[in-house]
């Protein structure tokens, strides 16, 4: 039987390593395995938000969410805003929360579908206490009770990231890993293995494991550098290769959603934090200098803004995660622009998937292989999701979106919209990240509309079902005004005193 | 779009698939959709696949709203907790599938980590000995799963075995309750259309032309519309599962009817046993190329219990499936569809699944190509799951005492099941989908009942420690089996809740 791995190496620098650490230190916890990460925790700095499926991640940390987001001054969206994808300007919201339910076992966006085919503009947001809640800036927590419209609804966070990768990071040591506060500036591979055999510090130290996670971001010093495992360029699917981001201290707006608004050059987000709001845009370098990017971004903000930070955006992903001894988390493996994908939470199931596929020191390459399977699908299925806002978009006005014109949509994507346009039904399968309604969400917002509804609609008494609908929104509207206001709720959750 | 809608849904075939399809189609349409007629003849006779089934079934029969002891009254029904497998890895073997998990995960890790474990540290106890399905069924011992999610009576799912006829019997009076319009008939020919070659009409035997929107095809092995009609073609998979005939034989009870099934490997497959109230089904599937109909009958005849009640009949068999399930206006569901054994009693389940589908890509008279491409996309996905998952018991086998053995053992399969295999035994990682059948249980199931011990455990057990396992899986142990000892014996759970009227009709 092969051994356990002894000692793990940890290869910081993106804003996911000290979650990575965390993460497995806490599943470890007990064994003799040592766990160091080496991070100077110096290029942390920003804004990111998370999915619902965070949810798990910190339950399998064991780690206390109301603390992390009192600690960390984060707020809970439970979805986001879209406007300016369609020339005609329309606006639409993504929630993370169920719309509807079922009638007769049909989704309930096909009886929406039967009404806008039929000019009777009923909108799909109505019938989802989520977007609901995010029009009206309210939150609460969901609940367990299936009988309650709370339970409909879902939350991820807006976190700065500095701040919370600072709190795993002391989780992370707490639960024995070792922080070294410097980063590897190079690695060494085995001639004979093709293995890691260990990496280096600037001051010429060489730290020495049995298992490396390369959380290294855009350097890639693993992975990349060291494993020459090749990327996949994504650019003929997604536009933008670079970000701008700005700050201002504003808590004024609290609303528990992302902004998300299109531009001449690219489009902006918002994300508001409980100290401060940041603004960030996409933009493609070749249409769009970092200059006029950054004006186009403090154009409407307005107030004094903190300096812009560009980053690039490397639009792609590894050819494979896990090669040898080696895994890549965070940017070393893929890099998508941030439109609703979160990448922080795509860490957390890649983290998840690697403790479940835990290995020994022989890392056998079955397992390697059945983690880079999954985790592909992952990149896939977020890499499709934003190519849709691309491919439903009629705008044209601006050299940006005339590029975005001739962008390809991948052979998934066709067919999950060929099948859509043919009846509204969604090809849709169990474990990917986005559910039916976020698709749904996503495809009626962008006016895609399918050449008929479901002709089991017709089965339903029509009568029966309106008056269902309305009840529905009813429900919604009533329940809304019961949930508290999102700034009163983070107040009453960071305490007496305010920060 | 309303004028779009189908208006004639013509069903050919009325064994099982036949009437599940129609029973379905009368409740879900409701009357709204047009007319259902369902064409069979009495002088064919039904195969009558299943008789035993999975869990999923009671998913189907709630949707139709039937009253579970008045259908098991009606088809002699008993319950049924897993499939027993004797003499598949080795000669002298006998293992349970079970319909529940085997332990509980321990710090987010599966129990059958723990449990590999366990055996480096010495101890021995048979993974089953920790499935409540599993002990219940071997002490023939049943009562109902309860609901509550703390109870250990959670931790389980049952099916039936039923009498497959009796059955459709159930469900034509259902869907002739319903409005279906049962015609009587032969059909001698199919028409169809000039401009797309789409079915338009059936012909029966006495002239009568029978028109249809939309035809589905449950006429059995021969494919009367799907092949016969439409040539769409068979993809044959007899390579990775040679047996190609069954021939079954019913016999009088002699014992109480036990809660599993039982399939017993022999020289060239293996045979079946399936206790229904008022009889017992048995059966011997076999690969023709190692074992003549004769030696196959005998063979079934000589294990028979109790007496032999029909003529033992014998049936041909290609496992595979259709090319295109849905061709054109045609969807083959059933036995024209294609073929598995009923090794693992999935036949009725992909009846189940087909018309599932067929409400999720329910089409009008455009038959859009992209819910067909989708509806086959899907079927196949179903299909070569349970292939894979049959193959599995074929493979996994160390069996070297007859040629057709040696010949499994050493057999190449799909890449699909050798990736599930290698990494199950490298690492104890079980492969699955959560959108598909089988999951992690199913395949532990197999896996570990022909001998595919992981060679390592999840390193986290470690965690946890020894002396925690030392411990921890004894109690888990002797709480499974006082839940077990707590049931009532099958026997009087039919009596109390199912016993059919005339037992011996």
């Amino acid at each position: 039987m092969p051994e356990p791995l002894q000692s793990i190496v940890i290869v910081g620098g993106d804003e996911c390593a000290p979650a990575v650490a965390a993460c497995i230190a806490n599943s470890l916890r007990g064994t003799s395995a040592k766990i160091t990460l080496l991070d100077d925790m110096s290029g942390h700095s920003g804004v990111a938000s998370t999915l619902p499926q965070s949810t798990d991640f910190y339950k399998l940390l064991g780690f206390n969410e109301r603390s992390l987001v009192t600690g960390t001054g984060a707020t809970f969206k439970m979805g986001a805003e879209h406007s300016g994808w369609l020339r005609n300007n329309r606006r639409f919201i993504q929630s993370f929360g169920e719309h509807g339910t079922p009638i007769r076992l049909l989704p309930f966006h096909q009886y929406v579908l039967k009404h806008q085919l039929a000019d009777d503009a009923k909108n799909f947001d109505d019938y989802s206490l989520a977007s609901a809640a995010i029009l009206k800036g309210r939150f609460a927590y969901p609940s367990d009770d299936p009988n309650s419209l709370l339970s409909t609804i879902r939350y991820g966070l807006q976190v700065d990231t500095q701040r919370f990768a600072d709190a795993m990071l002391k989780y992370a040591v707490a639960a024995d890993v070792k922080h070294i506060g410097s980063s590897a500036i190079s690695a060494s591979v085995q001639a004979d293995s093709g293995f890691i055999a260990a990496v280096t510090l600037a001051d010429g130290t060489a730290i020495e494991g049995d298992f490396y996670i390369d959380c290294s971001g855009e350097r890639a010093l693993l992975i990349g550098d060291a494993l020459s495992v090749g990327y996949q360029n994504w650019s003929a699917f997604l536009p933008c290769d670079r970000r701008v981001r700005i700050s201002i201290n504003d808590v004024q707006d609290l609303s528990p959603t992302t902004r998300i608004v299109t531009k001449r050059d690219g489009w902006s987000r918002r994300m508001q934090l409980i100290d401060r709001a940041d603004f960030e845009f996409f933009y493609n370098g070749a249409i769009c200098s970092d200059e006029d990017a950054a004006q186009q971004l403090t154009q409407d903000v307005g107030t004094s803004a903190s300096l812009p930070e560009h980053r690039q955006i490397r639009a792609g992903r590894r050819e494979s995660f896990w090669r040898g001894n080696c895994v890549a988390i965070g940017r070393s493996a893929g890099d998508i622009e941030s439109l609703e994908v979160s990448a922080m939470s795509r860490a957390h199931g890649a983290v998840i998937r690697l403790m479940s596929l835990w290995p020994h020191i022989n890392c056998d390459p079955v397992i390697a292989s059945e983690y880079n399977r999954l985790t592909l699908l992952d990149y896939d299925h977020a890499r499709d999701f934003v190519s849709l806002f691309y491919t439903l978009s009629d705008r044209d006005d601006s050299d940006f979106w005339k590029h975005c014109q001739s962008l390809q949509t991948s052979a998934t994507l066709q067919y999950r919209l060929s099948l859509f346009r043919s009846r509204g039904r969604l090809s849709w399968d169990a474990d990917e990240i986005f559910s039916k309604d976020n698709w749904v969400s996503a495809l009626l917002g962008l006016n895609c509309l399918p050449r008929a509804c479901d002709p089991l609609v017709d089965v339903a008494d029509p009568e029966l079902v309106s008056q269902f609908m309305d009840e529905v929104r009813q429900a919604v509207r009533a329940a809304v005004d019961d949930m508290p206001r999102h700034d009163a709720f983070l107040k009453d959750l960071h305490g007496p005193a305010p920060r | 779009m309303r004028d779009q809608n189908l208006q004639d849904i013509v069903i050919v075939g009325g064994g099982t698939a036949g009437w599940m399809t129609a029973a379905m189609l009368s409740q879900v349409l409701d009357g709204q959709m047009g007319r259902i007629r369902l064409i069979e003849s009495d002088q064919i006779g039904t195969v009558g696949v299943g008789e035993a089934t999975i869990p999923t079934i009671q998913a189907f029969n709630k949707k139709l709203g039937i009253d579970e002891a008045e259908f098991m009254r009606a088809t002699n029904a008993t319950f049924k907790l897993g499939i027993e497998f004797v003499n598949w890895g080795r000669m002298g073997d006998a293992y349970l599938h079970p319909f529940g998990p085997y332990g509980k995960d321990i710090n987010g890790v599966a129990f059958h980590h723990y449990w590999r474990r366990s055996l480096e540290l010495g101890m021995d106890t048979p993974i089953g000995a920790y499935s409540l399905a599993n002990v219940a069924a071997k002490r023939d011992r049943f009562r109902h799963p309860s609901s509550e999610s703390q109870s250990i009576l959670s931790t389980y799912a049952y099916a039936y075995h039923f009498d497959a006829s009796q059955y459709a019997s159930y469900l034509r009076q259902y869907a002739e309750r319903r409005g279906v319009n049962r015609t009587e008939g032969k059909i001698v020919d199919v028409t169809l259309r000039p401009d797309d070659g789409f079915i338009e009409s059936v012909q029966l035997d006495g002239g009568r032309k029978v028109r249809g929107d939309l035809f589905i095809d449950c006429s059995g092995f021969r494919g009367l519309l799907i092949e016969e009609a439409l040539e769409t073609g068979y993809e044959d998979w007899s390579h990775w599962l040679p047996c190609d005939r069954a021939v079954a034989v019913p016999s009088e009870n002699v014992v109480d009817p036990s809660p599993y099934t039982r399939a017993t490997a022999g020289d060239a497959g293996w045979q079946w046993r399936i206790p229904l109230q008022h009889r017992m089904g048995n059966g011997h599937v076999y690969c023709s190329s190692h074992l003549s109909d004769d030696e196959a009958t005998a063979t079934a005849l000589a294990h028979l219990e109790g007496d032999a009640i029909a003529e033992p009949r014998v049936l041909r068999f290609t496992t595979g499936q259709r090319k295109q399930m849905w061709n054109r206006n045609c969807i083959a569901i059933g036995l024209s569809g294609g073929f598995l054994e009923p090794l693992e009693s999935t036949s009725i389940w992909l009846i189940q699944a087909a018309i599932a589908l067929l409400l999720q890509r329910f089409p009008d008279r455009n038959f859009d190509a992209a819910d067909i491409e989708d509806y086959n996309r899907g079927m196949r996905r179903r299909f070569e799951e349970v292939r894979d998952f049959l193959i599995l018991h074929y493979k996994a086998t160390q069996r070297s005492d007859t040629d057709f053995w040696k010949d499994c053992a050493n057999m190449s399969i799909p890449d699909s099941l050798q990736r599930r295999i290698e990494m199950f035994g490298k690492s104890g990682h079980v492969i699955f989908h959560p959108a598909e059948l089988f999951i992690e249980t199913n395949w532990l199931a197999i896996y570990l009942g022909q001998h595919i011990l992981p060679e390592t455990c999840d390193p986290r057990v470690h965690c946890a420690g020894d002396d925690f396992i030392r411990q921890r899986l004894p109690q888990m142990q002797a709480v499974v089996a006082a839940a077990a000892d707590e049931m009532p014996s099958h026997a009087s759970a039919i009596e109390q809740f199912c016993r059919a009227k005339a037992p011996h009709a």
